[in-house]
């Protein structure tokens, strides 16, 4: 008894400290909160009178009230207006909302002085109906102008500008004046301008086509449009000078199209290399055509989910990103386990016959999808550490998804990890050697029977890898590796069998290539022409980019 | 991919007897005893048209073990060709002049043209009104396909298992192509709303299904003889040892082309019988995975056999179908099992078991016992399903069955012809839709008459392996090996 | 020696041989089928749609399970039949075959896919069986075997966009019609833009776009997108089925685009497929349906009550954190507009049990619903919902009262 409830204050202190760090109390004057409160009044009159209330008097701090308003986490609970914050681990596998007080922004006690947690919304809570949060929306875009949270104070500034709001002008105006951040000063600067195209006089608004060109964002382009539709109310020199930045921002956005293109090519690339450097293994170098790769694939991304299961129910919710950091290994560990065994139940066996591994293999992925099926059902969803969301605003409008990004640099990793332990390591000398030539190496002395299993299990764990990332952009269900082997093999083909450069060019130019054509046709016949091009590729060079001198050459 | 050599061995007398009655036997029961039975309403319409849905998957098998057994090619994209020539077919099937129900508020040609804003028939279409041209297209376009794509890749030297990935990128290609609308072949939902006689009216299925053995009779012999052949030989050559046939001036490049080519015609052929019977095609039998699905038929029979390749076809599809009924949950485990079984324990597949068998049947062990048995087991199901059944008492007939078999079986004792007669047995229940009700009583989710079917299995595996039985089965009844 | 133990083998292995075969032939099905009627269940539970089919197979299992408990239809215990098509469409036939002709079911209940259901009805309509459909789809069909449970496109397409373009749905001006290719999206979509253009929308404010099934790279199309949502008057109507949604889904939040700019309009998402995302980055998203599981009323919260429990008591992946969804209601009350319409006409015979359907008013557990009296579809609200950061809709807009089914739409042209 006297455990649990110990065990259970800490649990709460430790959910209190995450509170505490992410919502920011605030204080607010007693007349706002009563308006505030008349905000769930069944009359409708009070209501709209509320709202003018607000719209003169508010300030940032009412901000979190009205979001929650919209969003229909706000009760007022006998008088006490409370906020259902952002739900959080409780005990073992339950989120739940803590409750907040609306007028600070703290949490709401109970009488022994413990926070208070629901499971579910109560059937009392105040919510705007669908017109009026229009109207909340408005207030809430004014009001977040000067909001103490940064990014919502951008994203503010920033719909200020798209709705050219000249009322706003002044007051970007003043705020711009003001000594702030970078990347607050240059949003004001931009919506500036944007609204001032349209309603500014005439030195305003060359300046303002002049900044606007500068920048180069695909936002700013908008007013100019419309500047440049609106003959009657500019005159010549106006027009050169929206036309100029026009044709500037034309040209700026065709770069960063270009480079977004390229960093998708790079970005699926690195998936289909991810998935490729394991089949190159057993495919290129052990002459086996698994057909279960993909599952093994798959077997990776349900142990991250496991993993993450642990984690959401018996670990300190604060650590839950870090999941991420044991379903790693965890998942390289499962599945070359699996590949292991695999390899020494049914592989082994069918060494020298390729064609035969195939229908074995097929009916080990058949077993696996079914296994994984029956044990975790079709629709579980994986959540990614909070790191990988969002994304990176490189240059203006050049955004990089962090998922992206991390699945590069995973890939990039992974692969120095393959070729060290191939090139530098005893397991890596021992592969070599039984790849060239295995009767010679077994005569001095390679084990090459454990040889086999350890690379095959090196292979599926590579797979495994593949697959713990996998879920940070794609859906996890059991048969979700099938949709990658056709892609891998192709991979692995292009580049020739058995050179890791192979696998890279093969795997990037892939994804190059396919994001290249994409934009021009649609997805399918991008995707037929790619297979297309992969066939007349073959003709030409049909060994692959780097041929090599492997099992199967003899063939 | 060495693949050992059909196991030869004497052919005595005994043997070309006992093969003799076989494929009479074989013949019979296909061209007679199915179509009787049918007659009499003992097989429901529904067992023929499914059986003659699987000839033609068998038909397909045949070009593959020509392609794959003898030549050595592995090709991934054969449901591709099946598809082809089945898409033909339905072109002309789904017009008017084919019996296509076609309905005026879609301007009387097939309705998915509608939902594409298509109001009249495409040019290309038109011409598939005409059944002749259909059944031309049918062949030729597989035949193009296959020996412009053969011609390519054979001549640039791509070859084993990238041979193999290549054609799984052409299906795949070709499948993304087929799924498009704009492509005017149906999209996702392929062709359908053909005539359904065609697969209810008892008349068109025998005709379907008689249709469906004779071709296939007429390809097997074909492709038997081509197998005999000195191309056959070659084909073989190129499979063990293309290189030597370089140095012999032969160009295997035309060998390869014209096995590759066969292939599709065949898989072409399948597709045109398959689709009236279906009554519809989809790309979804287009993919990789039936390709491999094929590949597997094959393997199963046992490559570099044709019979073995149509044996396989059938008895994959049977059981595919059987335990997806049976097991909805555990099949997956079960045929993923089977293949993995096939390939470690019978890596010649069906026609391994046959050759052992027919050892004992050269050596002079009898096997009219096992063939009755399975007469009597049949008549007795034939007994129950009929109405015959009110005047003679069924529990009488089941119970001589049940007595005449196991005696008959054991007597005979030996263990491959046990095993292929239960496969023969279970899989010929099943597929005349024969199996009583009793076998379907589960536990743990799996029906009866597989724990019977596993037993005999294992039985018979143990009845082959223990010493004292080998001892016995060696003195009384395996080959003299004297001479 | 060796000949005793051979012929003590012997006949030990005939006694088993001869007791196993008895089995075989001692057949006590006759005497079984009195008390019971069969029906049939036919949802791919393997394969690329069992993500999709499984909850609707067990949805129907429940139903059967309640209706057994108490007491049957007419009397008779319900014994359902379950096979796996398998996601292969041929297989679907064929099993529909199977289930009438073989096991003699008085009624099927399933299919997903547009194909599936294509596949199935020229069985259905050869062999006078009774199929119910419970998913909504691209309508230009009326069969006399098959009742439609889920929507026809007037009762999902037309009243969303009406509802988008209006003031309360943020007044959009652009519509970016994303599916996937096969027939329901195509359908929808035409409708769409036959409604679109009528309403004046010009051409090029209208982009329709197709990916394959299982399509999982959105980078370049959520590229697009943004493009065309610069100016925040555009919206995306989405017919993306199953687990493609995903990769879209995620996509189009790491890109920076949010619901308040640019929503998604989903016409194929549902609570079940919501349990495979993160439902927090969808928040905002809105989906139309005809039943969520939010309706506050006590008889769905007992149909969700009740599906939770069984799939626990039953161990069914996902146990009770499973969730109802508008196919999952359908589907269930298809089998009891089944079972009221046999104790209506006092027959499990199909043509009968037709005749009984037609017109018939019932309660489901999104409310009463009605069956047409002449086209076999029923009549269902339209609701709109806004997905919540716990994975549920909120109901934001609805219909006064149903609307009627049109299964040949007045926005395609003839």
């Amino acid at each position: 008894m006297f455990l649990v409830s110990k065990n259970s204050t800490v649990f709460s202190l430790l959910i209190l400290l995450c509170l505490l760090s992410s919502m920011t109390s605030y204080a607010m004057t007693e007349s706002l909160q009563q308006t505030l409160i008349n905000l769930g009044d069944p009359d409708k009159n009070i209501r709209q009178q509320s709202y003018g209330t607000l719209m003169k008097e508010g300030d940032a701090t009412i901000i979190p009230v009205l979001e929650a308003f919209i969003s229909g986490l706000l009760e007022n609970r006998s008088g006490l207006l409370v906020i259902y914050g952002p739900r959080v681990q409780v005990e073992k596998g339950r989120r739940e909302y803590p409750l907040l007080d609306a007028f600070t922004g703290k949490p709401v006690l109970d009488p022994t002085g413990r926070p208070i947690y629901t499971e579910n919304l109560s059937s009392s809570m105040i919510r705007a109906n669908r017109t009026e949060r229009v109207t909340v929306l408005d207030l809430i875009k004014i009001l977040s102008l000067s909001h103490f949270d940064t990014e919502k104070r951008i994203a503010a500034i920033v719909a200020a500008g798209d709705r050219s709001d000249a009322t706003l002008a002044p007051i970007l105006q003043k705020q711009l004046q003001a000594n702030l951040e970078k990347r607050i000063s240059d949003a004001l600067a931009e919506s500036l301008a944007a609204i001032r195209i349209t309603h500014g006089s005439k030195s305003e608004k060359l300046q303002a086509a002049r900044f606007l060109g500068e920048t180069g964002s695909a936002r700013g382009a908008l007013p100019l449009r419309h500047a440049l539709a609106n003959k009657t109310d500019n005159d010549a020199e106006i027009m050169i000078a929206v036309q100029d930045a026009l044709t500037k921002i034309d040209r700026y956005q065709k770069l960063i199209g270009f480079i977004q293109d390229l960093f998708s090519g790079l970005s699926l690339g690195s998936i289909l290399v991810l998935m490729a450097l394991g089949l190159a293994v057993i495919f290129g170098l052990m002459g086996v055509i698994n057909m279960a790769h993909g599952e093994f694939m798959m077997l990776g991304a349900f142990t991250a989910y496991v993993v993450s299961e642990i984690f959401k129910r018996y670990l300190p919710p604060g650590i839950f990103n870090y999941y991420f950091l044991c379903a790693v290994p965890a998942a390289f560990l499962i599945s070359a386990l699996a590949g292991l065994f695999c390899e020494w139940a049914l592989i082994r066996h069918l060494y020298g016959r390729p064609l035969e591994t195939l229908l074995a293999t097929w009916g080990l992925s058949l077993v696996l999808i079914q296994s994984v099926r029956v044990l975790f059902g079709d629709t579980l969803s994986l959540t990614p550490p909070e790191w990988f969301v969002g994304s990176w605003e490189v240059s203006t409008d050049l955004v990089f998804p962090i998922n992206r990004l991390f699945i590069i640099i995973f890939c990039a990793l992974c692969t120095l990890l393959f070729y060290m332990i191939v090139q530098k390591t005893k397991l890596g000398l021992l592969l070599r050697s039984t790849v060239q030539d295995r009767e010679t190496s077994s005569s001095l002395g390679v084990p090459t029977r454990r040889v086999d299993g350890l690379t095959f299990a090196l292979g599926t764990g590579l797979a495994g890898l593949a697959g713990c990332v996998i879920p940070l952009y794609d859906k996890i269900n059991p048969s979700m590796g099938q949709g990658y082997v056709v892609d891998s093999f192709m991979v692995v083909v292009l580049g020739g069998l058995g050179k890791l450069a192979g696998v890279i060019i093969g795997g990037v130019g892939l994804g190059f290539l396919t994001k290249f054509i994409e934009p021009f046709l649609q997805a399918v016949y991008g995707k037929a022409l790619v297979l297309g091009m992969i066939i007349v590729f073959l003709q030409w060079r049909p060994a692959g980019l780097f041929p090599s001198k492997g099992r199967l050459v003899d063939e | 991919m060495k693949n050992q050599e059909p196991m030869t061995f004497d052919e005595n007398e005994l043997l070309r007897v006992f093969r003799k009655k076989t494929t009479l036997g074989v013949l019979v029961f296909f061209f007679v005893v199915i179509p009787f039975l049918g007659w009499f309403g003992l097989i429901d319409v529904t067992n023929i048209n499914k059986l003659g849905r699987y000839l033609c998957f068998a038909i397909v098998a045949l070009g593959i073990d020509l392609l794959w057994g003898y030549t050595g090619l592995l090709s991934l994209c054969q449901a591709l060709f099946f598809c082809l020539g089945g898409y033909a077919m339905a072109m002309h099937l789904s017009l008017p002049e084919g019996g296509g129900n076609v309905r005026p508020e879609y301007h009387n040609i097939p309705q998915f043209f509608f939902f594409n804003n298509v109001d009249t028939l495409p040019g290309w279409w038109t011409h598939f009104s005409s059944l002749s041209f259909a059944l031309v297209m049918a062949i030729l376009i597989p035949t193009i396909v296959a020996s412009l794509f053969g011609f390519t890749v054979f001549r640039s030297r791509v070859k084993g298992v990238y041979f193999s990935i290549i054609t799984q990128a052409v299906a795949w290609g070709a499948f993304l192509l087929f799924c498009r609308n704009e492509m005017l072949l149906g999209g996702t939902n392929g062709l359908t709303n053909f005539d359904p006689a065609f697969h209810r009216d008892f008349g068109w299925v025998l005709f379907f299904y008689l249709i469906t053995v004779s071709t296939l009779v007429l390809l097997f012999l074909g492709a038997k003889y081509i197998s005999g052949s000195r191309l056959g030989r070659l084909l073989v050559a190129v499979r063990d040892k293309e290189m030597l046939l370089n140095f012999m001036a032969y160009r295997p490049q035309s060998i390869k082309l014209f096995a590759f080519t066969t292939a599709a015609i065949f898989a072409g052929t399948g597709g045109v019988l398959y689709v009236p019977q279906n009554g519809i095609i989809t790309p979804n039998i287009m993919r990789v995975e039936d390709s491999i699905w094929m590949i597997i038929w094959v393997a199963l029979g046992g490559r570099g056999r044709l019979w073995g390749a149509m044996a396989g076809a059938l008895l994959v599809n049977y059981a595919y179908s059987i335990t997806t009924s049976d097991m909805p949950k555990t099949w997956p485990f079960l045929e993923g099992g089977m293949f993995m079984a096939v390939v470690l324990f019978f890596p010649s597949g069906l026609v391994g078991l046959w050759d052992r068998f027919e050892q004992n049947v050269a050596s002079g062990t009898r096997v009219s016992g096992i063939l009755l048995a399975m007469a009597v087991g049949f008549t007795a199901l034939l007994v129950d399903k009929s109405n015959w059944g009110l005047y003679v008492p069924y529990h009488l007939t089941a119970l001589i069955a049940c007595v005449t078999m196991s005696f008959l079986v054991i007597r005979s004792l030996n263990p491959s012809g046990i095993v292929l007669a239960t496969i023969t047995f279970f899989f010929g229940v099943e597929a005349l839709g024969l199996m009583p009700e009793t076998m379907r009583i589960t536990w743990i989710g799996v029906p009866l008459k597989y724990y019977i079917l596993f037993i005999i299995l294992v039985g018979a595996g143990v009845l082959s392996h223990i010493g004292v039985f080998r001892q016995a089965l060696r003195k009384y009844y395996e080959p003299a090996t004297e001479h | 020696m060796k000949k005793t133990t051979f012929y003590r083998l012997n006949f030990w292995v005939s006694v088993l041989a001869l007791s196993l075969s008895t089995l075989i032939f001692l057949n006590p099905t006759k005497t079984w089928a009195e008390g019971e009627v069969k029906v049939g269940i036919l949802h791919s539970l393997t394969g690329t749609m069992a993500i999709s089919e499984t909850s609707l197979k067990d949805v129907v299992l429940m139903a059967i399970d309640e209706i057994n408990a108490k007491g049957g239809v007419l009397g008779k215990k319900v014994v359902p039949v379950v096979v796996d098509p398998a996601s292969n469409w041929d297989l679907f036939a064929e099993k529909a075959k199977e289930l009438l002709l073989k096991d003699k079911v008085a009624v099927v209940f399933g299919c997903w896919t547009s194909v599936s259901r294509k596949s199935v009805l020229p069985v259905f309509e050869a062999n006078k069986g009774l199929l119910f459909y419970p998913v909504q789809y691209e309508g230009e069909e009326q069969s006399p075997n098959i009742f439609y449970t889920g929507a026809t496109p007037n009762q999902q397409l037309i009243p969303i966009a009406e509802y988008l373009m209006s003031a309360e749905g943020g007044s959009k001006k652009k519509f970016y019609l994303l599916g996937t290719d096969y027939v329901f999206p195509r359908t929808a979509n035409k409708i769409l833009k036959a409604f679109l253009l009528a309403k004046g929308v010009p051409e090029q404010n209208i982009v329709e776009e197709y990916t394959p099934f299982g399509h999982a790279d959105y980078q370049t199309i959520v590229g697009k997108i943004k493009k065309f949502s610069e100016a925040g008057d555009a919206c995306v109507l989405s017919t993306i089925n199953g687990d493609s949604n995903v990769p879209f889904y995620k996509e189009f939040a790491n890109q920076k685009l949010t619901a308040d700019k640019c929503p998604i309009m989903a016409f194929s998402v549902a609570e079940d497929e919501l349990r495979s995302m993160e439902a927090e980055f969808l928040s905002g998203h809105l989906a139309a349906w005809n039943y969520f599981q939010s309706i506050n009323t006590p008889e769905n919260k007992k149909f969700v009550k009740d599906f939770k429990d069984f799939c626990k008591k039953n161990n069914l992946p996902g146990g009770d954190k499973r969730v109802t969804d508008d196919p999952i209601e359908a589907a269930y009350f298809g089998v009891y507009v089944w079972k009221k319409a046999a104790e209506k006409c006092k027959s499990f015979d199909p043509a009968k049990v037709t005749e009984a359907v037609l017109g018939m008013k019932f309660d489901a557990p999104g409310g009463p619903k009605q069956m047409d009296e002449k086209n076999h579809h029923t009549y269902k609200p339209v609701l709109i919902g806004e997905i919540r950061p716990d994975g549920q809709f909120d109901i934001i807009w609805q219909t006064k009262g149903l609307v009627k089914p049109e299964a040949f739409s007045s926005y395609l042209k003839k």
